[in-house]
């Protein structure tokens, strides 16, 4: 074989050995860009779930704001608050009546509490009705007393008063109804027992025009109904009362639309996040935020773990009242649950301003879900992955007639050439997920990493250590940023595009050297 | 599609997973990231402040592709002399 023959061997060796590293490089490349072309723009939407009625938080209401037809609700005994608006002359009357009957045994409890709000009629007066039965083993007489008490929210301004608003005698057994209205001409209220007007007015105009030039989040009014025997000694008596009727200040709350956001935001651990909880943890805590602009008051704000296997969900009373603008922390006792994937979610119940209706909600991330991995972990169930890749829209041609259905298939046939199935998807994009646990990718993510904790890091840098005969001082680097010319540069952003030419213009002498080395 | 898919699927499983390994023998993954970590120590320590004169990506980027070409061409010429030395021309 002549010199030339072998040398046109050795540069077609060569050129082959070229052709297979690229082709090799298109091949690795091709998964990527398949992948990057098809996980979808996800958006943020946030759905009630419809699994809520699992939770046991009492019924779940949905609102209905036709004038006239708003039913009422009580979620829970106990703790929970309602609101309504403080304006007595707003034009939006809405009828909100109930009965809610309750006992109360001076043998059990001394202390007792319920849920109550006070709807407004029609004609714009603030009433409802209650019925109270006091139940005892002995025949004495019981008295109820009734206070009237505000409490005011943030400044706690708190005012009772002096003599009872009722003050009525009743007997064990027996079934009383009490009234209560507020008169909204005069700014007074009344309670009445049995229909009968046996309550005095009360007047809360002065009172409230005392702390009506104060910037008050709400006012929150308070019934005290004290019963005892009416043995001559009254010394056992019987308290209860109405918790949590509030009265709110009227600001200009922002339009709002029903999309059953509740507007808590989990500000840890970060939305869309896994967190892995390793065996042995007990409890598991974080963040919440009632956002800015929610007109909404919960006073129950409860985190929820749903199983993402098993679909079943768990709800771990917070207790935590939440207004716009509140944040707090929260935590989870995870100690008696099964290893697992878990989404966390919240549930809330609440009013939202300035409607007086009761609600209980659940929210989820629908896209950024969070998920808390406790224990011996499983992997990700297969649907949870599968969410990020969204599947073709086929049609479906079994409808058409014969000429139709062929363009149709067709059609449908094109689609799937271009269009994978997001089974196929996930499991291309599992097997490269393997391979970045494998050598060399496995190194390369590590020292991406690593540069990329660098690069955060130095952004925050400007001074150096030096030491000089065994003095250390700090010097700062960026003594010119003072000096600026008329559009705001500083000497030091000249400096800097100076360095940075420089290193684009060493990039293009290295490029134009390592091309001369390769041929 | 899918067929290409499940060809890419197969090529990963059951040719290039198999030969890969979890980590090298003589730089385990956790001593890699040790050094690594130290690294990043003494580079934030002695030369953070850079940034204030250069932009620390496009320096950073320039070493990178340094190192790369320089490995890359270096293969491909060790490739090449090891082709002349099989064929007995070299």
């Amino acid at each position: 074989m002549t010199k030339n023959a072998l040398k046109l061997r050795d540069r077609a060796i060569k050129k082959r050995i070229i052709n297979l590293f690229v082709i090799a490089f298109l091949i690795l490349l091709f998964p990527f860009d398949i992948l990057a072309t098809y996980t979808p723009e996800l958006e943020r939407t946030k759905n009630l779930i419809e699994d809520f009625e699992s939770y046991e938080l009492g019924e779940v209401q949905e609102p209905d704001f036709t004038p006239g037809a708003y039913p009422c609700y009580i979620a829970t005994m106990g703790g929970s608050k309602t609101l309504t608006n403080q304006s007595l002359t707003a034009t939006n009357a809405w009828t909100c009546q109930y009965n809610y009957k309750f006992l109360f045994d001076k043998e059990e409890s001394n202390l007792l509490s319920f849920d109550y709000y006070l709807g407004r009629n029609r004609n714009g007066w603030y009433n409802d009705f209650f019925s109270v039965r006091a139940y005892d083993s002995n025949d004495n007489y019981l008295g109820l007393l009734v206070y009237t008490t505000l409490d005011i929210s943030p400044n706690r301004y708190y005012f009772r008063s002096a003599v009872p608003t009722l003050i009525y005698t009743t007997y064990p057994n027996r079934l009383d109804h009490f009234t209560i209205e507020i008169d909204p001409t005069t700014d007074k209220i009344r309670f009445n027992v049995n229909n009968i007007n046996a309550g005095a007015w009360f007047d809360w105009t002065s009172f409230y025009s005392d702390i009506s030039s104060q910037n008050i989040a709400y006012l929150k009014m308070y019934f005290e109904i004290r019963g005892g025997y009416y043995t001559g000694t009254g010394s056992s008596q019987i308290r209860g009362y109405f918790d949590n009727l509030y009265y709110v200040s009227a600001p200009e709350w922002p339009n709002w639309s029903w999309d059953y956001d509740i507007g808590i935001e989990i500000t840890a651990p970060e939305v869309g996040s896994m967190t892995e909880i390793p065996n042995g943890t007990t409890t598991t805590t974080g963040n919440w935020e009632v956002k800015e602009f929610s007109n909404l008051y919960w006073d129950n704000i409860h985190a929820v773990l749903k199983n993402l296997a098993t679909l079943k969900s768990t709800l771990f009373s917070q207790s935590i009242e939440g207004t716009a603008g509140s944040s707090g922390s929260f935590s989870i006792d995870i100690e008696d649950l099964e290893d697992g994937n878990y989404q966390l979610c919240w549930s809330a119940t609440g009013a939202r301003i300035p409607y007086a209706t009761r609600w209980a909600y659940f929210y989820c991330e629908e896209d950024e879900k969070t998920i808390l991995r406790i224990g011996d972990f499983p992997e990700l169930p297969r649907y949870i992955l599968l969410e990020e890749f969204e599947s073709c829209d086929f049609e479906e041609c079994s409808e058409y007639d014969l000429l139709e259905k062929l363009v149709c298939e067709i059609k449908n046939f094109g689609l799937s050439l271009i269009c994978p199935d997001p089974e196929k998807l996930l499991d291309l994009k599992l097997a490269i997920d393997e391979i970045k646990n494998k050598f060399p990718v496995s190194y390369i993510r590590l020292a991406r990493q690593e540069y990329n904790f660098l690069r955060e890091q130095v952004e925050d840098k400007n001074e150096f250590e030096i030491t000089i005969f065994g003095n250390t001082a700090n010097v700062e680097v960026n003594f010119f940023d003072n000096i600026e010319d008329n559009n705001g540069n500083s000497l030091m952003d000249y400096l800097k595009w100076f360095f940075n030419g420089l290193i684009v213009l060493s990039f293009v002498l290295y490029g134009l050297y390592f091309m001369k080395r390769i041929f | 599609m899918n067929y290409f898919l499940n060809i890419l699927i197969w090529i990963i499983g059951a040719i290039i997973l198999p030969f890969l390994p979890s980590e090298i023998s003589f730089l385990p993954v956790s001593d890699f990231q040790e050094s690594l970590f130290s690294i990043r120590g003494l580079i934030y320590d002695k030369f953070g402040f850079l940034h204030e004169f250069v932009s620390i990506p496009l320096l950073f980027g320039f070493i990178l592709a340094v190192i790369l070409g320089e490995i890359a061409l270096l293969t491909f010429k060790g490739g090449k002399w090891l082709i002349q030395l099989v064929r007995g021309s070299g």
